[in-house]
């Protein structure tokens, strides 16, 4: 059996919608809806889905950073929050748990602070949590720095100073700090270069092999998911569709959306342009999903079934899940 | 009557700042054939936007500028016309989309009102005909409604509706040429396919030339029929698409096909090119891209090579002449 480090059950979260008259009921964004999943210990879980669909609202309710409206979080044994229990952990008990937890962010630019130097910025959790003596916190910085490829010279240099590339490391950098034992990567690579994305996508997984951390990696990259996760997770329109190791997903894919997604990323190896089947129309608005299964109006294989009642998130066999009413 | 419709002669593009000159296209040449596809390719800072909106004569003034080439447009110098000869070929015979959608389209007016504006101006069509052609126009780019789009207002549409939008406003005047920059880089994949299918119908059925600006190897592969891969502000290898990717002979060409996450090889893991793009305030001497060259020798230091012509119609500007690629 191998050991659970976060547990996602029945997660939700709903955003209220401005309401169109006083006496019009409230209505709600569903941007997650009942998302269930586990992470193991040295596991890598893809999150892939469209714009919208989601991904990012998960990777930010797991860690309180926004609170979730149903469902319940646990990482190792302890309970971040249950809803329905009515269980939270308390402010000062999950800031201490939020050094085993941290967040990679996708826009390298918007996620440091342009006034801090980057000593500051990489040395900022160890400062907050004193994981160790202030005589050495200069020492580990120097360290922290080697370990992701940057020059420990530039310790005293700003943010703007730095190329995406470079910038991207040093998020890196202050995400291992604390030597979490999860990382939740939110499109570590998408604002980068294919040339420079292989590079950080190497150095995390050179740290992950060393600290033997586990990531949650968000995506819209199916080339980059295949290769470097272990599991992954296909969302759409707020509620997972399907999950499977990556070699089953990408070789053996169940969900009609799942084949699409997989259709319509570009190839160099096997240009398509022709006699390629594509998915029609666009990602239906949250605010107003589709009844049954989310996916049916847009699914070529659509049944009268499929309208009416939502399909369960069902195993196939081997760990496979799959949500669709033709697979089970 | 020649085949080439578009024709940039050693194009060299500068932009001032404070205190330096620097280069951001040095000598770039390439022809764009009618009714073909040529794509531009490159990473960020490669000098291809810059390309492009050159060939609109668009570099933002003052502190860019064209410092000498040509641009031949059947056969006549672009960077001779005056501004207001400009503005007739622009939006008529060469046509522009953007990556940002949102940002090129107008908020305050309605689709119908941005959409027959060029042909107002262009082609003196206005009042009810002008309407008609527009719906025209987007039934062709495949939307839904297109008498309701009409009326809409830019934010209340998607990203890919709204590109679909700018495509149908740029062949509104049946241009002979459109640059598209990075035209589908802020969709998602099922909506990237559409729209490429899209273009590609289009321009079949109106024996249009494109000129398609990207930094993904795979929408290139699906689109062009030759590619140019820039680096540093220079071309560094043209070639038959379908050549480039099978044998690609610059080593960085190689690289960025390596680099593509569809080319993993659990052998070497995700392949990257060490080191980063020069800026251009402190271009190397000799050819731009020897520093992070594995195939580098002293050679390459001296001087910037030339573009050599290796087999009919394939391209490369490296002194190994191809061995690199091999």
């Amino acid at each position: 059996m191998q050991d659970t480090l976060l547990q996602v059950r029945n997660l939700k979260k709903y955003f209220p919608v401005k309401k169109e008259g006083y006496f019009q009921p409230q209505k709600y964004v569903k941007a997650v809806d009942d998302v269930s999943f586990d992470i193991h210990r040295g596991e890598i879980v893809g999150l892939v889905g469209e714009s919208g669909s989601g991904k990012t609202t998960v990777g930010k309710t797991i860690l309180n950073l926004i609170e979730a409206t149903g469902g319940s979080v646990r990482f190792e044994d302890r309970v971040l929050f249950d809803v329905e229990a009515g269980k939270k952990m308390k402010r000062d008990e999950l800031e201490l748990l939020r050094q085993s937890m941290q967040m990679v962010f996708q826009d390298p630019y918007a996620s440091l602070d342009p006034r801090m130097n980057v000593e500051r910025i990489i040395t900022e959790g160890i400062v907050k949590f004193r994981t160790c003596p202030k005589a050495d916190i200069h020492k580990k910085a120097v360290e922290l720095m080697a370990e992701c490829g940057l020059d420990a010279a530039c310790l005293q240099k700003y943010p703007h100073q730095f190329s995406g590339g470079q910038r991207q490391r040093i998020g890196i950098a202050r995400a291992i700090s604390l030597e979490p034992k999860l990382i939740i990567c939110d499109e570590p690579t998408a604002a980068l270069d294919v040339s420079i994305q292989s590079q950080v996508l190497n150095l995390m997984l050179e740290l992950r092999e060393k600290h033997s951390m586990s990531y949650l990696f968000i995506s819209h990259n199916l080339g980059i998911v295949q290769h470097f996760c272990n599991r992954v997770c296909v969302m759409y329109l707020g509620s997972i569709v399907e999950i499977a190791d990556a070699s089953q997903l990408f070789t053996n894919c169940a969900h009609p959306y799942t084949a699409a997604l997989l259709e319509a990323t570009p190839s160099v190896k096997e240009p398509k342009t022709q006699g390629r089947i594509l998915l029609t129309g666009e990602i239906p608005s949250p605010a107003s999903p589709p009844t049954g299964c989310k996916f049916h109006p847009r699914c070529s294989k659509a049944m009268d079934l499929c309208a009416k009642e939502t399909p369960a998130l069902k195993d196939i066999g081997g760990g496979h899940l799959t949500a669709c009413h033709l697979c089970c | 009557m020649s085949n080439i419709l578009l024709e940039t002669k050693d194009l060299r593009v500068c932009f001032k700042s404070d205190a330096s000159v620097v280069r951001a296209a040095d000598g770039v040449s390439f022809q764009v054939e009618r009714g073909k596809v040529l794509g531009i390719v490159g990473e960020s800072g490669s000098g291809k936007s810059v390309t492009s909106l050159s060939v609109m004569r668009l570099i933002p003034k003052p502190n860019g500028y064209i410092e000498g080439g040509q641009i031949l447009f059947h056969g006549e110098d672009l960077l001779r016309k005056s501004e207001k000869e400009m503005r007739r070929i622009r939006g008529n015979k060469i046509a522009m989309i953007f990556q940002e959608p949102m940002s090129s389209l107008n908020p305050v007016f309605k689709i119908g009102e941005q959409l027959g504006e060029a042909l107002k101006l262009h082609q003196g069509i206005s009042g009810k005909e002008n309407r008609r052609r527009c719906m025209e126009m987007l039934e062709l780019v495949r939307i839904a409604d297109p008498k309701k789009m009409l009326d809409r207002y830019p934010h209340e549409l998607s990203g890919g509706m709204r590109q679909r939008v700018m495509i149908a406003m740029a062949i509104l005047c049946d241009p002979e040429l459109m640059i598209a920059d990075e035209p589908t880089t802020a969709l998602d994949v099922t909506i990237q396919a559409q729209i490429l299918q899209l273009l590609r119908d289009l321009q079949k059925k109106r024996e249009m030339s494109i000129m398609f600006i990207t930094h993904d190897l795979g929408v290139i592969a699906e689109i062009a029929d030759r590619v140019a891969v820039m680096y540093a502000g220079r071309i560094v290898e043209e070639a038959e698409v379908s050549t480039l990717l099978r044998s690609p002979l610059h080593p960085y060409t190689r690289g960025l096909i390596d680099a593509i996450p569809e080319n993993y090889d659990p052998k070497f893991g995700f392949r990257s090119i060490p080191g980063m793009q020069p800026s251009a305030q402190n271009m190397p001497q000799g050819c731009s891209f020897a520093p992070r060259c594995a195939y580098a020798c002293s050679e390459c230091g001296r001087a910037v090579p030339e573009l050599v012509e290796i087999q009919p119609g394939h391209t490369v500007r490296c002194i190994l002449g191809g061995k690199g690629g091999m």
